[in-house]
């Protein structure tokens, strides 16, 4: 193809170009000097947040909300359980639980017992070990015995003891728990 | 239904089995006879024996704990098994409940630390029940009781005991709070359980760092 008629086709196509952008061109610049002459206002932080917030799928934003409120639920109520006390166990049976996957025996000792140990189970293979021992009102300390180691905090336990550099678990069974 | 019921009776069965219900607390006469069963001295059988039965026989010393205790003793040399028995014997010839003082050296043994531990932990024990008994008295929360192994057991009694381990646990723990704050927590705690509130109110009422500084003070200072 000669380069004159590859020229006149190029020519062709910016005119038909221009001539569909001409109307949008129309008073640009008396446009542009009048926003130069008054800017727009700051939009307000709420305005901004709005927009931020108006997504085109709803469900996004109510899923952005619903974990906001867990969020801060969740946040709130730690906050709180940490300043209320921790109501004493009922008296009667009661479970004492371990997450010890791979162990091979686990045993439970504690004053109720005169630290003589008795055998936790872990019947579905879970990993999560358990006893129940029937117990009266009182203040008990405990520990687990998790493959000969000596495993002291009971994340259950209402406080701890420490001993010698080792602790024990102390749970409170009955009674007012103030 | 008759599936439902099958089965919900098999997983009460199951429940029951799986828990723990410990065996009857054995006759104070089988701990006697252990105790003279054990190789100590005979001069050393002869003080306990009378005074362990009777705080046995008023509650001051349970069956089971000191069964166990004697037995983990005996399992000890000789000076050993007689230097621990001996403080848990002056302890109970005074009138205190003594089944805390067995359990700690249970369990001090069970965490396997050494002998020296052993008797630390059960001298400041000791040492805080003596004096915890006589700064209770002197602030007229408590009033003189049987003071022996023999006589009733009182609430009071209790009372002691659970100041004196509170005391104790702050010392040989090194909480973060005050001792104030520590033993106060503890009995309100205790509150309602083992401590009735018409024994532990008027100590409550009452505490302050002072009376407490003066039963560490009594117990350790010269």
């Amino acid at each position: 193809m000669p380069w004159d008629e590859v020229e006149a086709w190029i020519r062709k196509a910016v005119d038909r170009e221009v001539r569909a952008g001409a109307p949008g061109l129309e008073g640009l610049e008396a446009r542009v000097v009048r926003r130069l002459a008054h800017p727009p206002r700051p939009r307000s932080l709420v305005v901004r947040l709005r927009e931020a917030l108006v997504v085109r799928s709803p469900r996004l934003v109510y899923a952005f909300g619903v974990g906001l409120l867990l969020l801060v639920a969740g946040f709130a109520g730690g906050r709180l359980s940490a300043l209320l006390p921790r109501r004493p166990a009922p008296a009667g049976p009661n479970t004492f639980t371990i997450a010890a996957p791979g162990a091979k025996e686990v045993v439970l000792v504690g004053d109720f017992s005169a630290w003589q140990p008795i055998s936790l189970f872990d019947h579905d293979g879970d990993g999560v070990w358990s006893v129940t021992v029937a117990l009266p009102p009182g203040r008990y300390e405990y520990a687990f015995v998790v493959d000969g180691r000596w495993v002291g905090q009971d994340p259950l336990a209402a406080e701890y003891v420490r001993t010698f550099g080792e602790y024990v678990s102390v749970r409170y069974i009955g009674g007012e728990g103030q | 239904m008759r599936r439902t019921s099958l089965l919900l009776a098999l997983f009460l069965a199951l429940g029951a089995a799986a828990q723990v219900t410990f065996s009857p607390a054995p006759p104070v006469e089988q701990v006697l006879s252990f105790l003279q069963g054990m190789e100590i001295s005979s001069e050393v059988k002869a003080v306990v024996g009378p005074v362990l039965g009777a705080g046995l026989a008023t509650g001051r010393a349970g069956t089971l704990v000191a069964l166990e205790f004697l037995g983990r003793l005996s399992t000890l040399p000789r000076p050993q098994a007689e230097e621990a028995l001996l403080v848990v014997h002056r302890a109970l010839e005074r009138g205190f409940i003594v089944d805390g003082l067995m359990n700690e050296v249970l369990k001090v043994l069970q965490m396997g630390q050494p002998w020296e531990a052993v008797m630390t932990t059960l001298k400041v024990r000791s040492n805080l029940l003596l004096a915890t008994q006589q700064v209770l008295l002197t602030y007229k929360v408590v009033g003189v009781g049987p003071q022996g192994p023999g006589g009733p057991l009182l609430e009071q009694d209790r009372l002691i005991l659970e100041v004196a381990w509170a005391v104790g646990d702050w010392i040989l723990g090194q909480p973060r709070e005050t001792l104030e704050v520590y033993v106060r927590s503890r009995l309100l705690r205790l509150r309602g359980s083992v401590l009735s509130p018409g024994v532990v109110d008027p100590l409550l009422a009452g505490l302050t760092p002072e009376l407490l500084a003066g039963i560490a003070s009594r117990a350790y200072g010269p």
